[in-house]
């Protein structure tokens, strides 16, 4: 996802008061929230509360934002956030769970290699491996992942997002990636052995 | 925070990545691109905005309502003040003007009106009122006594004394009034603690006893005066068309009523001055003043300056409770001086006059009224 100059317009023109550009700024991305949102939970209605809480933040506070800002970048760290807060609150009331980690954790993947790809039946059995693979790695190290490849965020941004420094999201990266090679290999060398 | 596209360097550190783990990113990268994301139905996402708008007009309802409700309340607080304001100080005044007006008009005798509406008739041309024990006990003419309930809301007890008395009264705090013929005075039975506040209709002399904290208060309809202790007459007629005061000894305030609007300006005089207030231009003047002139009734005579023959007669027919009929206007302005002893009854006193004056009077048979005329016959 690249970001373009119309982003950036409309969220100029939201700062500036404009109304339209509120709805706009909603149009264009209450559905990229809510699809990040439900990587972290499953409860619908609390992943719409917290948008709804999100933009009712923006408006109110339009005029003390940033112009040079993310838009995408500062939407989903906000929205996270929110989700934050919300799951602390849940876990709060629920005293059956009281010890547990109150962190937001990203849920599981479920990639869907059959219908989008054109690929050799090799390699989308790789990918199959790769993505179970994905799914046992650490909840932060799979956040990345997902941060960095699919939501097309920086590492400054990822840190930013998950609050840790630059270094150790480009650590986590690697750890993840060399994880992954490693499975891949054992991964391949279990299809070698099947065959 | 700029954000910087790097498609070309997926992984955190190339130059330590092997081969397979740099595939594996790439890998990882191809699956990422496929993952299924939650999407909103139309309807949904419609819904959630609705919402959030509903919400940001509520919140703007809210917070307008907060302004206005704040706004409102310290208005109704400005507005509070200002009618407690009044209804305490301007209303104690107010209340007692119309004590004034209900009080009786014109009775025989002197009449002293109580809080429980008990009316204690004073026979004396001359009487006395003296307030004891912190107001409870009320001496008429150093004879009888009278007790005064004290009642804990405000009440106001009225002196009234018709034409032809005096009546002089003490209050409990050690001032004395000296209520001259036609006056009606409307008191507190008791002072509030910070300020001492009568009403005059009529004229008064007082003797105010002096308290530096709390102030007193003669309001008439015209002109309020206010003093902390000193000597000075209010005269306030009903049939004037002016209100004058005359100080004798201290300081005093002066302001208008409000009602006359002629400026909540005030001023304060010094002893020798008279301030007039004549209604017709609405406007405050003083003058200085022989003192004497206008207190000296208290003492029992009238001391006259220069003064207009209706204003002489005018005084005499109150004094005396006697109508005085000047047959010839042109005589009006006619200035006179001399000294009157009040003493006397009104025949002699008449007979003094048109000595003065060179005109007969006559009494009109079975009535107390006096005609003034010239003399047909010159002396």
């Amino acid at each position: 996802m690249t970001h373009s100059d119309p982003d950036q317009d409309t969220w100029l023109r939201f700062i500036s008061g404009d109304p339209d550009a509120f709805s706009d700024l909603y149009d264009e991305y209450a559905d990229v929230l809510n699809a990040f949102g439900m990587r972290y939970s499953a409860d619908r209605d609390m992943v719409k509360d917290c948008i709804h809480d999100l933009f009712i933040d923006l408006h109110g506070y339009r005029k003390n934002l940033a112009q040079d800002a993310n838009v995408k970048f500062y939407l989903l760290k906000s929205l996270r956030r929110k989700l934050h807060l919300a799951r602390r609150k849940s876990s709060m009331l629920r005293f059956d769970r009281w010890d547990t980690e109150d962190s937001l954790a990203i849920n599981t993947f479920s990639f869907s290699i059959e219908d989008e790809m054109i690929i050799s039946e090799k390699e989308r059995e790789t990918l199959q491996h790769l993505a179970a693979e994905i799914n046992l790695l650490p909840d932060r190290q799979r956040e990345i992942l997902y941060l960095r490849f699919h939501q097309d965020l920086d590492y400054d941004e990822i840190a930013a997002i998950m609050q840790i420094s630059v270094p150790t999201c480009r650590t986590f990266v690697y750890r993840a990636l060399k994880q992954l090679r490693g499975k891949l290999e054992f991964g391949a060398i279990l299809l070698i052995m099947c065959c | 925070m700029k954000r910087k596209r790097n498609e070309q360097e997926p992984i955190p550190d190339p130059e330590h990545l092997t081969e397979e783990e740099r595939v594996a990113g790439e890998r990882a990268k191809l699956l990422f691109k496929t993952l299924r994301n939650e999407t909103f139905s139309p309807d949904e996402k419609d819904a959630l905005w609705n919402q959030v708008g509903e919400t940001i007009s509520q919140r703007k309802q809210r917070s307008f309502n907060t302004f206005w409700i704040a706004a409102a309340a310290s208005v109704t607080l400005l507005l509070l003040a200002g009618v407690g304001y009044l209804v305490f100080y301007k209303d104690t005044a107010r209340t007692m003007q119309e004590f004034a007006a209900r009080g009786a008009n014109g009775p025989d005798e002197t009449q002293l009106i109580l809080g429980d509406k008990r009316v204690i008739s004073l026979r004396k041309e001359n009487s006395s009122v003296e307030y004891k024990d912190n107001g409870a006990l009320i001496q008429v003419d150093s004879s009888s006594t009278i007790d005064q309930q004290m009642a804990g809301d405000q009440q106001f007890n009225t002196l009234v004394v018709p034409y032809g008395k005096r009546s002089v009264l003490t209050l409990a705090d050690g001032t004395r009034i000296w209520l001259n013929s036609g006056s009606k005075l409307v008191y507190p039975s008791q002072f509030d603690t910070r300020r001492r506040e009568v009403y005059l209709e009529g004229q008064a002399y007082f003797s105010v006893k002096h308290s530096e904290d709390v102030p007193f208060h003669v309001y008439t309809r015209d002109m309020e005066v206010r003093v902390l202790g000193t000597e000075f007459d209010v005269s306030a007629y009903a049939d004037d068309d002016y209100t004058a005061t005359v100080l004798t000894k201290g300081s005093v305030e002066l302001t208008g009523q409000s009602q006359s609007f002629f400026g909540s300006k005030k001023m304060k005089i010094t002893p020798g001055t008279r301030a007039v207030y004549d209604q017709q231009r609405a406007a405050l003047q003083t003058e200085q003043v022989d003192v004497q002139e206008y207190v000296s009734w208290k003492d029992g005579y009238l001391v006259l300056n220069s003064a207009p023959l209706t204003e002489i007669l005018k005084k005499l027919s109150r004094y005396y409770r006697v109508d005085i009929i000047l047959k010839q206007p042109k005589l009006a302005g006619v200035r006179f001086g001399g000294t009157l002893d009040l003493q006397e009854n009104i025949r002699d006193i008449l007979e003094a006059v048109s000595v003065t004056t060179g005109l007969n009077y006559k009494q009109q048979p079975n009535e107390r009224r006096y005609v003034l005329e010239e003399s047909t016959i010159k002396p």
